[in-house]
């Protein structure tokens, strides 16, 4: 069995290392004659300088069923093209693919194809901290003509309100938890929501009682 | 012939030498045509006589078929000078707007067998004079028109 | 038989919807390539149905639509357009009759709206058809020009139509201007030729 990278620029280099680190035989197609040529020199893989949409080049490398093909080009459309090529010549029953617009999962998933969704994975992380950024600017445009500020207080290991609930923070007056940011989510706190080391707290003061407020939580 | 009587809604993918002939007979005889390309010049080059739709954009985006109303054609025509796109384009049209009959343009000889497994109708310009090829998509658009009817 | 006018400065697709409307309708379409010279051809004849695009070079499709209405001209117009926003849609509603029709569409959808826009204007002609007659008949001042008003546009929705002019003769009569009635008269049996008048039969012709 061997595993077949086709396409890509930086992505196969680190995937080929790890992969010929466990033992596994790996085979590096490319277009980019510069890449392959580095390639030849760094990687102990099998490099092929071509086209992987042309089943000519395809045939070189002689693909049987249990190989297993990634696709790591930058277009979907290759990608499935190449895909559909090895399942139809040579039978092969695993293919992984980059999937770079995620609107066309259903047609890979169709012909059994399977896909990383590289902007779902990107959105998925961001997309917590774009709502953070919105939550927190919201707040400060919502209070700062108001006499009020947002203050943003970390809970680390140490901290004396770790697994502690809010109700029992004895906070000093005017200050007023908004949320708790931790990991991925925004937290709406209730009284006996407990706080976690790593957690960060968005807090509402007066205007001028910052400094009391992150002296409050760093006792 | 029949007459066809734009009741049959035909998508064009590419309006290079045979996407644009192609067209323009189709909307001669009577059909209902939408051409799509991602260049807007390349539709400068359509005779005075079409008489159809144009959109601008890559037919490999969903959007794009959408916007030609892909869902409601009898026939898709897919044209363009590379093969994964002509492929790709072919099966998103059969399996996602479902697209009763596909025709498409292979320029490498040696894709034939891939899109033929895969129900798609194919013409080549290597294989075929420009002159039959055009008869191999009249045949195949008289069997979508008696489908049809 | 319907007239019908096509503008569109896309020649492509003003070919396309003269070619579907002449099948469907048994009509021959005229065109226009833009609002301006359809504005110049609405001047000198009278249309059943108008279909315009909104996105024209020049004058665009809804200032057309405006300056058609102004001109007193109640054509249904049919917007086709690619794409039409719904500040588009909410402005040229005032303006109607009217409906919209998307690109690309196919021949059934046009036929569908195109009969449905002749159906609102035969349903709206005859509303304005018991208006005018009611005005007609009332005695209160005042309301014979309202009757003139609303045959005036009677005249606009359906140019071909002998009703407006059978109108007409009887609101001149009433006004007591003989001759001019006798000529609307003349003009209506001339238009009428299975010589109905106009209380007569439910039905009106919109072919």
């Amino acid at each position: 069995m061997k595993i077949v990278i086709i396409g890509g620029e930086r992505v196969p280099y680190f995937l080929a290392k790890k992969l010929i680190a466990e033992g596994y035989n790996v085979y590096f197609v490319n277009k980019d004659e510069a890449l392959c040529n580095e390639y030849s020199r760094t990687l102990n893989a099998v490099i092929v300088n071509g086209d992987g949409s042309s089943k000519k080049t395809l045939d070189e490398i002689e693909i049987g069923p249990d190989d297993i093909i990634v696709l790591l080009t930058e277009r979907d459309r290759k990608n499935f093209f190449i895909a559909r090529l090895v399942q139809e010549y040579y039978g092969v029953r695993h293919v992984v693919t980059l999937l770079n617009n995620s609107e066309n999962e259903d047609i890979f998933t169709r012909f059994g194809i399977r896909t990383l969704k590289v902007t779902d994975l990107i959105m998925s992380n961001i997309e917590p901290l774009l709502f953070e950024n919105q939550v927190v600017s919201e707040l400060e445009s919502e209070t700062s003509n108001r006499g009020a500020t947002v203050v943003r207080v970390s809970i680390d290991w140490g901290s004396k309100y770790a697994r502690l609930p809010i109700s029992r923070l004895e906070l000093p007056e005017d200050v007023l938890i908004a949320g708790i940011v931790r990991k991925d989510q925004y937290i709406i706190p209730k009284g006996d929501t407990v706080l976690e080391p790593g957690d960060d707290l968005i807090v509402i003061c007066k205007i001028g009682r910052e400094m009391e407020v992150l002296s409050h939580f760093s006792e | 012939m029949t007459r066809i009587n734009y009741q049959f809604y035909v998508v064009v993918v590419g309006c290079g030498k045979i996407g644009l002939e192609l067209a323009t007979r189709l909307s001669s005889i009577g059909f209902n045509v939408t051409l799509i390309d991602k260049n807007p010049e390349s539709f400068e080059k359509l005779p005075e006589d079409y008489g159809g739709f144009t959109v601008i954009g890559d037919a490999t985006e969903r959007e794009i078929l959408e916007r030609a109303k892909a869902g409601k054609a009898d026939l898709l025509i897919v044209t363009t000078e590379d093969d994964a796109t002509n492929y790709f384009v072919s099966v998103v049209g059969a399996k996602i707007f479902g697209i009763p009959n596909i025709i498409s343009l292979v320029n490498n000889r040696e894709n034939i067998p891939l899109f033929e497994r895969t129900g798609i109708k194919v013409i080549s310009p290597v294989s075929l004079a420009i002159e039959s090829f055009e008869h191999s998509i009249l045949e195949g658009v008289e069997q979508v028109a008696g489908g049809i009817k | 038989m319907i007239d019908v006018l096509v503008v569109d400065d896309e020649r492509h697709v003003r070919t396309l919807l003269i070619k579907m409307i002449s099948n469907l309708f048994e009509c021959s379409p005229k065109e226009a390539d833009s609002a301006e010279e359809a504005l110049k051809i609405c001047d000198k004849e009278r249309f059943d149905l108008i279909t315009a695009d909104i996105k024209l070079s020049g004058m665009d499709g809804i200032e057309f639509i405006k300056r058609l209405r102004l001109r007193g001209i109640f054509t249904p117009v049919l917007i086709i357009s690619a794409y039409a926003t719904p500040e588009d849609i909410a402005e040229v509603c005032r303006y109607g009759p009217i409906d919209f029709l998307a690109k690309p569409f196919t021949q059934d959808e046009l036929r569908k709206k195109v009969k449905g826009l002749l159906d609102l204007k035969k349903d709206t002609f005859e509303k304005y058809l018991r208006e005018a007659e009611g005005f007609i008949h009332s005695n209160l001042s005042g309301d014979l020009d309202k009757a003139e008003q609303i045959i005036r546009i009677m005249f606009s929705l359906m140019p071909s139509s002998p009703i407006p002019h059978y109108l007409m003769a009887e609101l001149l009569e009433k006004r007591g201007n003989k001759e001019l009635a006798q000529r609307h008269l003349s003009a209506a049996k001339a238009l009428d030729v299975e010589q109905r008048g106009y209380r007569r039969g439910e039905e009106i012709d919109t072919d």
